[in-house]
């Protein structure tokens, strides 16, 4: 018994270790393909670009691990847009603290909705996401206006060393959320009711407050994705999207989270695999930039790949 | 007494089945009362002018939902459709026609193939195809424009003078034809009990002898090409055609199905009711229309809807 679970044990391990090596080669390609991929600048650049989908991608995680899914991120993220500015004119402390409030309050509404009312996490989340885009565009008509408060900005885009803070945010947030899965019982909680609900709610796990912390903990981590993102871009817009606000955000922080091998079905993956699938679809994005394809071409190989990885690998992952 | 009440308890089933319907009812009674003349036959018609599309489409979202899958590609399948289109009736209608539906059915079966044979889930393949999609009707069609011919737009959007209105009869035929053959194919063919079987409970269908890799795969090709269908006629609506044009048609869809109080996690549904969510959803946009209220209104008011109708259902209709 003792020898199968520290076996089982390694065995995530070494799948973790081979997507590592996977990303570390598709680098060393993309060196070959484009020099100059692995300058420390553009390096930097890339990392600072990917923290604000990793950041929002650890939500997503949790959420998948649950074996929920949060559509309503990427619409929290321009929220930000809109609310940021508005909010943050002299002072930077107490709005940010707000903006992040605003964010959890969002998450909470679907974790409510979600635990107690029965919803399926995807129809919420869909709900809140096109119920916020059309908040968004009635309150600002399209153009946020405004600007980034310089605070804001330094949290971004500030060196620390190569790095810029946003990725220390990103590898900090990433590794805390490792702990917190892995070493706390409010982690064993979220492992467990994603691999069996029904066996989490016989042993007395508080499944429903669970549940509902999850959505929160998205919600709150979205907005700070958003606000990121804002330091990062300093005027804010919104794309001109039909389909609903930010729903490439949602799109891509799941394709990351499954890259990284969390599944579908709940129960297995993690922050520190998502980290890594960030990783490896920035990559690919950058390299397709460098590459020089046009926008349709990038379109089609995104496609592709996206399939390819996650068909693969998923397969081979959930045997 | 006893009639009474069995006439009593058949009115309940009959609300619990078609509640969409009630609703779609009461939006007209109140938007009569709050705008004098919105019950008209000038409103009706572009009801059904624009719902036309949509049900087609949502046909497609219907069935893979049903089976437990979902279909994010239909937008990109929509938009594909009108670039090809575009580009192609210059040369020839008939052609273009031909091709547009093959696209949508290659798509289609690139869905079926990746959630059938690679088994990968339908989530990421149609997220995948649908960049490949967009991808292509991009590259085909970079600006809006194109020529789409005229004798082709007068078929489809054929006009017929009735009480002095001019009535969409293309339109209204092309709706009721695809409720009608939505509502064969679920209802009474072989085929339709099939696609609830495998939604409903996979394992057990397939002790049945239920061939589910064919079932599922001729759901994703029916559900492409339906959605080639529907951009055809949004290509004559538009006279152009456009790369984006398909995109609110993925979110719109899964809403209609959903409302329609087909479970996202498949099993059961019936393809009137998303007709009539879909009508809904359009009733909401005439009404906000003719208020001259902003139009994003809409998105904020769906969304409401939208968690409201199915905590509603999952938490009273259907215990």
């Amino acid at each position: 018994m003792m020898w199968e679970r520290r076996f089982r044990i390694s065995l995530e391990n070494l799948q973790v270790i081979i997507l590592a090596v996977i990303t570390i080669a598709f680098a060393l390609i993309a060196e070959l393909l484009a020099p100059g991929f692995l300058r420390i600048g553009h390096l930097s650049f890339m990392l600072e670009v990917m923290a604000i989908l990793g950041v929002v991608a650890i939500a997503q995680t949790i959420v998948i691990m649950t074996g929920g899914i949060d559509m309503s991120t990427g619409a929290i993220m321009y929220l930000m847009m809109a609310v940021a500015p508005m909010f943050m004119k002299e002072e930077f402390f107490l709005p940010f603290l707000l903006c992040l409030g605003i964010g959890a309050l969002i998450g909470a509404i679907n974790g409510a909705l979600i635990a107690w009312a029965e919803i399926p996490p995807i129809v919420q989340t869909i709900a809140m996401m096109v119920a916020l885009t059309g908040v968004v565009f009635v309150r600002t008509g399209g153009s946020p206006g405004g600007k980034a408060h310089p605070l804001l900005r330094a949290m971004t885009v500030d060196y620390v060393g190569p790095l810029h803070m946003a990725t220390i945010i990103w590898f900090a947030l990433t590794i805390i959320f490792f702990f917190i899965l892995r070493a706390t019982v409010y982690g064993r909680y979220i492992q467990a009711l994603g691999s069996n609900p029904r066996a989490s709610f016989l042993s007395g796990i508080r499944v429903k407050l669970v549940t509902f912390s999850v959505y929160v903990i998205s919600g709150l981590l979205s907005a700070f994705g958003g606000l990121l993102f804002l330091g990062y871009i300093e005027i804010p817009y919104f794309p001109s999207q039909v389909g609903g606000l930010g729903i490439d955000y949602a799109f891509n922080s799941i394709t990351a989270t499954l890259i990284g091998g969390t599944l579908f079905k709940g129960g297995r993956g993690g922050p520190e695999r998502t980290f890594l699938g960030v990783l490896l679809l920035q990559f690919l994005f950058s390299l397709l930039v460098m590459l020089g394809l046009p926008e349709p071409g990038k379109m089609i190989v995104q496609g592709i790949i996206i399939v390819a990885i996650v068909g693969i690998y998923v397969r081979w992952l959930s045997r | 007494m006893a009639e009474y009440k069995i006439q009593l308890e058949t009115v309940k089933h009959l609300l619990s089945e078609y509640y969409i319907y009630a609703i779609l009812v009461l939006f007209w009674i109140a938007a009569a009362g709050f705008i004098p003349g919105f019950i008209s036959l000038y409103n009706i018609a572009t009801l059904i002018i624009v719902c036309a599309p949509l049900a087609l489409v949502s046909l497609g979202q219907n069935m893979s939902i049903i089976t437990g899958g979902i279909d994010l590609s239909v937008g990109a399948v929509v938009s594909l459709a009108t670039a090809i289109a575009s580009n192609l009736m210059e040369i020839n209608v008939g052609l273009a026609i031909l091709v547009v539906i093959l696209a949508g059915l290659a798509i289609g079966a690139f869905n079926g193939f990746g959630v059938t044979k690679l088994r990968i889930d339908p989530f990421i393949v149609t997220l995948g195809s649908m960049g490949i999609g967009s991808g292509i009707a991009l590259y085909i069609r970079p600006h809006p424009g194109g020529y789409i011919a005229p004798e082709f737009i007068n078929v489809i959007l054929y006009k017929h003078e009735i009480f002095g209105v001019l009535f969409p009869v293309g339109s209204f035929i092309i709706l009721l034809v695809t409720v009608v053959i939505g509502e064969l194919i679920l209802m009474k063919r072989n085929f339709g009990r099939m696609v609830y079987a495998v939604g409903g409970n996979e394992t057990y269908a397939r002790m049945l002898g239920v061939p589910i890799n064919k079932v599922k795969l001729l759901v994703y090709v029916i559900s492409g090409v339906v959605s080639a269908i529907a951009g055809l006629y949004v290509a004559a609506l538009m006279n152009a055609g456009d790369a984006s044009v398909g995109d609110p048609y993925v979110i719109n869809s899964i809403i209609a199905v959903t409302l329609g109080g087909t479970p996202i996690t498949g099993g059961s549904g019936r393809f009137v009711n998303t007709v009539g969510a879909a009508l809904v959803v359009s009733t909401i946009d005439r009404i906000l229309n003719q208020l001259g209220v902003n139009i994003w209104w809409s998105w904020i008011i769906k969304g409401i809807l939208l968690a409201l109708i199915i905590a509603i259902s999952t938490k009273v209709i259907r215990r």
